[in-house]
């Protein structure tokens, strides 16, 4: 059985890296992404589960990383927007103007690119029901569907 | 952020998941069980619990798998309702969990969690009490079996220390299942009605979340319901006590809702002036 208590030395893979971080099991994968290993793409927004803001990649699939803890993911394959490169939906995010204040851009990223990871032929009602697990507090919804839908017909492009 | 100190265990059997409980408790360590960690998570950041240590199910094995068998599709406690939404045998309850949370919420979010939980709503039991499902829990001496429906009364009551283990859905679904969400703002957001009817050639089953403080459910006996002259109205007497008013809607208008949804599913007729 597992056991953790106190302080703990646990190791996370975090963005393809091994990272040794000194943690207490209370810890929320977030705190601990943002305090420990120092990506801070993932924002604490709520830290309630609502905004969608934490979201990051377990195993490619999005999870919002305040609502979970860090030990709790000993062995997985952790994702942050830090570990995004050059791909598609950050392209289409910068040409479809798909952030204003930016606060929300990582959790929405997170959840895009995991969705046309998955699911490149998503239609409008999984699109719909995936990204409503991010909320933008400056409305830029319109762009961040117009950047979701071009970096789907790219990605989609690619694959033919 | 967690304020305080908490342990944490996975044990990677039942018995020792049990044994971890059983033994916590008698050092007067107020310890809980956690699968999804949602509602544990949000429940100690605000301090609404108090817990010393939490004993995370998910080592168990078998609680993670979905296994289909002649007659049940056995569902581990442990399992994420995405899991169960996108399993091809499961289409009866996936309407009913799809609308549960949101969608990145869902993929950690489990069916065992949602049900022992302690908010009101615990939508993911109705479909199961709807199918009148089995669940199978782990105490002192091992594997129990019930129906959903013997042991689920407000909530799941399972002896002191025990813990779901896996739930057993008929594959052969009797009867037409039919349900509706309601909320108040926006479609994530806890419903004020969620209303789930099945209507198979035995029994009608009403269950309802968000409607009282905890799902309420009543079974009919087919022949009995057929000889209503009004269903809409002895269905609404039959849960109106239990009706709730709070800052999202008044008991008045969600006895409304549900009487308006209950004619719109059995055909009959509603005049709400
Ligand atoms: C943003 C958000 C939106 C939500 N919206 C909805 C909604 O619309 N409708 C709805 O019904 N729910 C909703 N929920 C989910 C609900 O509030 C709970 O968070 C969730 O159901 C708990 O599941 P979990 O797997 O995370 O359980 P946990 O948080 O791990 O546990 C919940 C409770 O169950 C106990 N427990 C867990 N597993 C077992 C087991 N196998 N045996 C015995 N006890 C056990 C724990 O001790 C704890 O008391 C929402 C949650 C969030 C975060
Ligand atoms: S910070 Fe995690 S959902 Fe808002
Ligand atoms: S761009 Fe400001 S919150 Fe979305």
């Amino acid at each position: 059985m597992i056991q953790y208590s106190g302080n703990v030395n646990i190791q996370l893979n975090v963005n393809r890296e091994i990272h040794e971080v000194v943690v207490m099991p209370q810890d929320t994968l977030l705190r601990v992404l943002r305090e420990k290993v120092g990506y801070t793409g993932p924002k604490a927004g709520c830290e309630n589960g609502d905004c969608g803001a934490c979201t990051v990649l377990l195993d490619g699939k999005p999870v919002k990383a305040c609502l979970m803890l860090a030990v709790e993911t000993v062995g997985k394959e952790i994702l942050t927007v830090e570990g995004l490169e050059d791909t598609e939906i950050q392209k289409a995010f910068v040409s479809e103007g798909g952030f204003q204040c930016g606060f929300c851009t990582a959790g929405f990223l997170m959840n895009a690119f995991a969705l046309l990871e998955t699911k490149p032929d998503a239609n409008e009602a999984e699109k719909k029901d995936w990204l409503s697990a991010n909320l933008c507090r400056c409305t830029g919804y319109e762009g961040i569907e117009n950047a979701l839908n071009l970096a789907q017909k790219r990605v989609q492009e690619k694959k033919r | 952020m967690i304020a305080y100190n908490l342990d944490y265990f996975k044990p990677e059997t039942t018995e020792e998941a049990y044994e971890c409980m059983k033994s916590l408790k008698e050092e007067k360590v107020n310890a809980l069980y956690y699968s999804g960690g949602t509602e544990v998570i949000t429940n100690l950041r605000k301090g609404a619990v108090k817990a010393d240590a939490v004993i995370d199910l998910k080592g168990i094995g078998e609680m993670s798998e979905i296994l289909v068998e002649d007659q049940y599709i056995i569902v581990g406690a442990n399992v994420p309702l995405n899991a169960m939404i996108e399993h091809v045998e499961l289409g009866t309850v996936m309407p009913i969990l799809n609308k549960i949370a949101d969608h990145t919420v869902r993929n950690a979010l489990t069916i065992g969690g949602n049900i022992c939980g302690k908010l009101p709503f615990r939508e993911a039991v109705l479909p199961l009490l709807a199918l009148n499902s089995l669940v199978k829990w782990v105490d002192e001496s091992g594997v129990k079996e019930s129906l959903l429906r013997d042991v689920f009364d407000k909530r799941l009551k399972l002896p002191p220390n025990a813990f779901l283990y896996q739930i057993m859905i008929p594959r052969k679904a009797s009867g037409k299942m039919m349900s509706k969400r309601m909320e108040a703002h926006t479609e994530v957001d806890y419903p004020i009605l969620h209303v789930v009817m099945n209507i198979s050639d035995t029994e009608v089953f009403v269950g309802l979340s968000g409607f009282a403080s905890f799902p309420v459910y009543q079974v009919v006996p087919r022949n009995e319901y057929d000889e209503w002259s009004d269903p809409v109205e002895s269905i609404a007497a039959m849960f109106e006590k239990d009706a709730k008013s709070d800052e999202r809607a008044s008991k008045e208008y969600r006895v409304h809702l549900l009487k308006n949804q209950i004619a719109l599913f059995t055909g009959g007729a509603y005049d709400s002036i």
